[in-house]
């Protein structure tokens, strides 16, 4: 019987206007609005205000891959690496909409996505992978270059 | 219908020049995840990050990151300790850790003991020193030297020689004499 019982929906509603049904086993990784389909709220539609579409669509696959316990570990890693592979813009967005719906897991990958972007680069090299305009007076340039010489002594040694 | 707050985060959570939609894609994101991005870097991509532009160097200076990044590489009950210790206020943390980081690069001066001849001589050995931080500097203060078992100059490194008097002076200027100063560069 309960086999073929439907499976529960939960009904989310992007900023830009767009609906998404989504299985309350995937739903119930969004921890901050658990609570509202919980409540007996199921069936109603739970805004998402400040939730593109494009961005909702990405969490909600990552939230059905983490909730099917079929998938393999090297699967999921698989999926992880291939999921952060997005534009530094989408990224950020990402991180924001993970805080939000507040999904650690999600938060934890991409936060360690950027960190490894940012290992290892110099100031200039961070400026131009996130296009960062640059606004330091020409004192303050002058430490940024002392210290990036201090820390990268080896990659500096040949100039 | 009232959307419920992202309930992860601390009450930072105010996203940094939201309105410059030209900027740069990293000040779409809150405070508190630039401080768990940099939670996950090694103090030099900390410090790099920092010298990237003016509101990401306020960002990564800031001494509520500085503690984070204290507890992260000494462990919670060091740093329970230091602030429950009544000496200390308002601790400085990036300085504090900028300090302990550069021991690795400690420098020792030996202090030299006048003789009534008005000679300079290194002090000798002493035992039951202790290691004070005082004014910014770490100073070993010597205990007694004679009849002591252990001889202080050899359980270090260092090839400064260790301290006493040398022509019984007071008992106050023995502590004096046998001081070891080291400087943080």
């Amino acid at each position: 019987m309960s086999s073929t019982e439907a499976k529960k929906m939960v009904v989310l509603k992007s900023f830009d206007g767009v609906t998404f049904e989504v299985e309350e086993s995937v739903a119930v990784q969004f921890e901050s609005i658990r609570h509202m389909f919980e409540d007996n709220l199921a069936g109603s539609v739970i805004p998402l205000s400040n939730i593109k579409s494009e961005i909702l669509s990405k969490v909600i696959d990552y939230c059905k891959r983490h909730a099917d316990d079929t998938t393999d570990e090297e699967d999921l890693k698989a999926f992880d690496a291939d999921f952060v592979k997005v534009e530094h813009g989408t990224l950020f967005d990402i991180i924001r909409a993970a805080n939000y719906l507040n999904i650690k897991s999600l938060l934890d990958l991409t936060c360690q996505t950027v960190a490894d972007m940012i290992k290892g680069k110099t100031p200039a090299e961070i400026r131009e992978l996130f296009n960062i305009s640059d606004e330091f007076t020409p004192e303050e340039e002058e430490e940024a270059s002392i210290i990036t010489r201090f820390i990268y002594m080896d990659r500096y040694a040949d100039c | 219908m009232a959307m419920a707050e992202g309930s992860s985060s601390s009450t930072s959570t105010t996203a940094i020049n939201r309105d410059e939609s030209s900027s740069s894609p990293i000040t779409k994101i809150a405070q508190d995840h630039i401080f768990s991005i940099l939670l996950l870097l090694p103090i030099e991509s900390i410090v790099c990050f920092a010298m990237t532009c003016r509101k990401l160097k306020f960002l990564a200076y800031s001494d509520s990151l500085w503690e984070s990044v204290c507890r992260r590489d000494w462990g919670n009950s060091a740093i329970d300790a230091l602030k429950a210790s009544s000496s200390v206020q308002g601790i400085h943390w990036k300085k504090l850790y900028q300090q302990v980081y550069q021991l690795d690069s400690v420098c020792c001066h030996k202090l030299l003991v006048e003789t009534p001849d008005g000679d300079e001589i290194f002090p000798g050995p002493r035992a039951s020193h202790s290691l004070n931080f005082v004014n910014g500097c770490l100073v070993l203060f010597g205990g007694g030297c004679e009849g002591d078992e252990l001889d202080v100059s050899r359980s270090y490194a260092s090839p400064a020689r260790w301290c006493p008097d040398v022509a019984s002076p007071s008992a106050e200027e023995h502590v004096f004499d046998s001081i070891f100063e080291v400087s943080l560069i």
